[in-house]
């Protein structure tokens, strides 16, 4: 008996699939005849290995039959002990997502953005995170409409024959447990769904300037880190410092007087010197009265300022750290303010802290913006399927258009021009264009505050 | 296409047919008690090779047809790692019954088709 599924392991582990009962009377009847035809010698071997062939597709067809045959079975002679089977599984893929729900976006955002420690392992890779909420609560919704399907095939099965003597009442308690569960499952996927269409839908100004701001800036929802986890994973910036005595890296890390009476600032060597530099330019280029006045002017001139909601508030530097790592040659900034880490790295100082400017003044008005929509924490940190790449407007392809002709003055009038957009994102725009009149070629183009002006254009003749 | 299938399945259930894997394997044991591979080929035979059985089909087939009755396993030899099986005799009456519906369904058909082809018949020759 055993030689057999020595002979045919692989075929053996596969009838494995079959409902138990089916496995033990026939599983060993299957292998045999399958040597049977193997061993046939009046078959030549085409036609062997076409009936081998035939014998593992048709497992793809028999197996799944079987089952639903068993289930029906079961689900009519013992009803309540497979709804609750049902129910527990349907429960258990349910788990990981309550208890990201329980948790808070903390793991899904941390996951996100820092790939360190154990957050580094795959389960907490985006493509997990979206397997938790998303794909396990929609095998939960499946599996309970399955067993609602078996459950109404059995019903009337069983209608006109015999109905096996079995408690109704606690069967059809199981089933509602589990369509409960289901439904719960279903929630769940509409939860996401519709935060997924709010942040997507462009109705509300402030939303609008977000949805902007994050195609202009889309490396900011990478960086920003809720304090909480920075704190969590990082430490306080005392911690890290204690532990940043690697030979290849040089770090320091200080707290902002304002917040603690000493300003304490560690400089280990030459390295962190220049990074200490670079935060001190940050931190007056950014954090400083003048600046914070300047910036604020800004933003009135600006069209974000429009929304009579939007209110830009100074933020305040709280602490910072900095490091340079001779292996990578990669200066790394880090500011902690008003409850987010930022982060920037170059490669070099000046590089590492003209971005982190530009962060700063982007999470002030971000800050603006989710206080106007009433967004304590953005929906894009909640769930992980909502980064989007940087995305085209018609109102941009409309101004790109517009700028490109501007650059040809000398078309006749009636003459349509389209313009294919290949890169878009970071405030740039690149691609080709064409004129009915046969005209095209190739251009640039950069945002300058709402408007786009073409950098590079070179037309060609057909 | 479902549909059809559906309702194809409930007109023989009502008409107490069998489906055609299920026939045909009562009719290769009609003879005498076959083993797995013999039915296989012996089907294969009475098709001529239309119907190819797989041994998952087979057995899903014979599992349905013990249940009903149609068909029995005989007693084992002492070492013998094959099993047979037998028609019994519901399911040589069953069989019987199919066999009588199908001769009236073809003298039917040859009926009614004679008097439709035969003025086409006329015309061509």
């Amino acid at each position: 008996m055993t030689s057999l599924k020595q002979r045919f392991p692989a075929f053996s582990r596969m009838l494995r699939l079959y409902p138990p009962a089916y496995y033990r009377q026939y599983c060993m009847q299957t292998l045999q005849t399958l040597a049977d035809i193997l061993d046939d010698t009046e078959l030549s071997r085409l036609a062997k290995a076409k009936l081998y062939l035939a014998s593992w597709l048709d497992l793809a067809k028999s197996i799944p039959r079987q089952r639903v045959i068993a289930a029906i079975h079961s689900a009519s002679y013992q009803p309540s002990r497979y709804f609750r089977n049902r129910g527990i599984i349907c429960l258990l893929l349910l788990v990981p997502a309550l208890l990201s729900f329980c948790i808070g976006n903390n793991v899904t955002t941390t996951s996100l953005q820092l790939s360190s420690g154990s957050f580094a392992s795959i389960w907490f890779s985006s493509a997990s995170v979206a397997t938790w909420l998303f794909v396990l609560p929609l095998l939960a919704t499946i599996n309970a409409l399955y067993a609602l399907g078996i459950w109404l095939v059995a019903r009337k099965k069983h209608s006109r024959a015999k109905r096996p003597t079995t408690n109704q009442w606690g069967a059809r308690l199981m089933l509602a447990g589990l369509l409960l569960i289901g439904l719960a499952g279903t929630g769940l996927l509409g939860a996401v769904a519709v935060t997924q269409y709010i942040h997507n839908q462009h109705v509300h100004r402030a939303r609008t300037l977000s949805a902007v701001y994050q195609r202009q800036h889309p490396t900011l929802p990478c960086t920003l880190l809720p304090l909480a986890s920075a704190q969590q994973i990082m430490g306080t910036p005392k911690a890290y410092m204690d532990n940043s005595s690697s030979i290849n890296t040089q770090s320091f890390s200080g707290v902002e007087p304002s917040i603690h009476n000493q300003r304490t600032a560690f400089c280990n060597y030459g390295y962190a010197d220049e990074s200490k530099r670079g935060i001190e330019a940050v931190t007056h280029e950014a954090f400083s009265p003048t600046a914070q006045q300047a910036l604020h002017d800004d933003f009135l001139h600006s069209e974000a300022s429009d929304d009579p909601q939007l209110n830009l508030q100074p933020i305040t530097l709280v602490g910072y750290q900095g490091s340079y790592s001779q292996q990578q040659g990669i200066f790394q900034l880090s500011l902690w303010v008003k409850g987010y880490w930022l982060s920037t790295s170059g490669p070099s100082f000046e590089s590492a802290s003209q971005a982190m400017q530009t962060m700063v003044k982007n999470l002030s008005i971000e800050l603006a913006v989710q206080t106007a929509a009433k967004l304590t924490v953005p929906s894009r940190q909640i769930f992980p399927l909502p980064i989007t790449k940087p995305s085209l407007t018609k109102n941009d392809q409309t101004q790109i258009e517009y700028a490109i002709m501007m650059k040809n003055v000398r078309v006749p009038a009636g003459t349509i021009l389209n313009a294919h957009i290949a890169n878009f994102g970071n405030n740039q725009a690149s691609g080709t264009f064409n004129y009915s009149t046969g005209l095209h070629g190739t251009f640039t183009a950069q945002r300058k505050s709402s408007d786009w002006l073409v950098t590079a254009y070179k037309e060609e003749r057909k | 296409m479902y549909c059809l299938t559906i309702y194809c399945e409930h007109m023989k259930r009502a008409m107490n047919l069998l489906p055609q894997i299920s026939f045909s394997i009562l009719l290769a044991l009609s003879l005498r008690p076959r083993h797995g591979y013999e039915i296989i080929k012996q089907v294969d035979k009475d098709s001529l090779g239309k119907i190819q059985m797989a041994p998952g089909t087979l057995y899903g087939a014979i599992k349905q047809l013990l249940e009903q009755k149609l068909i029995a396993e005989t007693p084992r030899a002492k070492g013998e790692r094959r099993r047979y099986y037998e028609l019994t005799e519901h399911g040589r009456n069953q069989l019987m019954n199919e066999l009588d519906y199908f001769n009236e369904t073809v003298s039917i058909a040859k009926e009614r088709l004679s008097h439709t082809l035969l003025p086409r018949k006329a015309l061509m020759s």
